[in-house]
């Protein structure tokens, strides 16, 4: 949101970074795993850069994830899997410096 | 509300019963940890001869079970032997539960427990220890 109250356009596929575009793939490789409702839940759509997309809540930044699948579906099996594999690693990352986060938090 | 089937269920319900045995958040769990879970729990649903109509006993029987930590640390042995690391073990995790999933249209079974060379070990663990509580005399 700007500081005049308009809202921003979120990015579409062509304007994502490789990181946003693999966590988006992410949580649509669940929904068509899982289900939609079960991945929202689960494993909701969370962003890594753009910081419009990255401030969504969970259930916004899936619904945006979900309305990229035609852009996901077009994509070569090579560039999905690389584009899956980063976003993976990144995810795993943040984890785990999430919650070694919240462990030196917890000792202070 | 998305009809879920009765094996779906109660594989969603092992989930969340594991979760609650770690004392854990789901979003505390080790992203590899969540997905080998699943996996496994998807597997066990498939091989274990409980009346998965009755997700109520399912439940139970989890819940009763001491080595749910012990269960949770087998499957992550598994995921992680031949030392590798935690992304290569949730990639893995990640394309067992698909392949799990696609295996869902087959009519003789959920899932074949054998079809994901990974999960065998894990699933018949779980399934062989679900059978000896429903088995077992009291």
């Amino acid at each position: 949101m700007s500081i005049s109250g308009e809202t921003a356009p979120l990015p579409r596929w062509d304007g994502m970074s490789d990181l946003d575009k693999g966590a988006a793939l992410m949580h649509l490789h669940k929904r068509e795993y899982e289900g939609a409702e079960y991945a929202v839940e689960k494993y909701p759509a969370r962003y890594f850069e753009h910081p419009g997309l990255a401030a969504l809540d969970w259930r916004r930044a899936s619904e945006h994830a979900a309305s990229l699948i035609d852009d996901a579906e077009a994509l070569a099996p090579e560039e999905h899997e690389r584009l899956y594999n980063a976003a993976l690693d990144a995810d795993d990352t943040r984890w785990h410096a999430e919650h070694q986060a919240d462990a030196a938090g917890g000792e202070s | 509300m998305t009809e879920v089937s009765p094996a779906r269920a109660a594989y969603e319900a092992s989930i969340k019963v594991i979760g609650a045995e770690l004392g854990a958040s789901w979003d505390d769990l080790p992203p590899v940890l969540r997905e080998s879970w699943e996996a496994a729990a998807k597997a066990a649903v498939a091989a274990t001869p409980v009346d998965l109509t009755d997700l109520a006993d399912w439940v139970q029987l989890l819940r009763e079970r001491d080595e749910a930590r012990a269960l949770i640390a087998e499957v992550r042995a598994i995921l992680l032997e031949g030392g590798q690391d935690d992304a290569t073990a949730r990639r893995r995790a990640i394309a067992a539960s698909a392949e799990l999933d696609e295996e869902r249209g087959d009519d003789d079974v959920f899932v074949r427990a054998s079809a994901c060379p990974v999960w065998p070990a894990a699933a018949s663990h779980i399934a062989a220890a679900l059978t000896a509580e429903e088995t077992t005399p009291s």
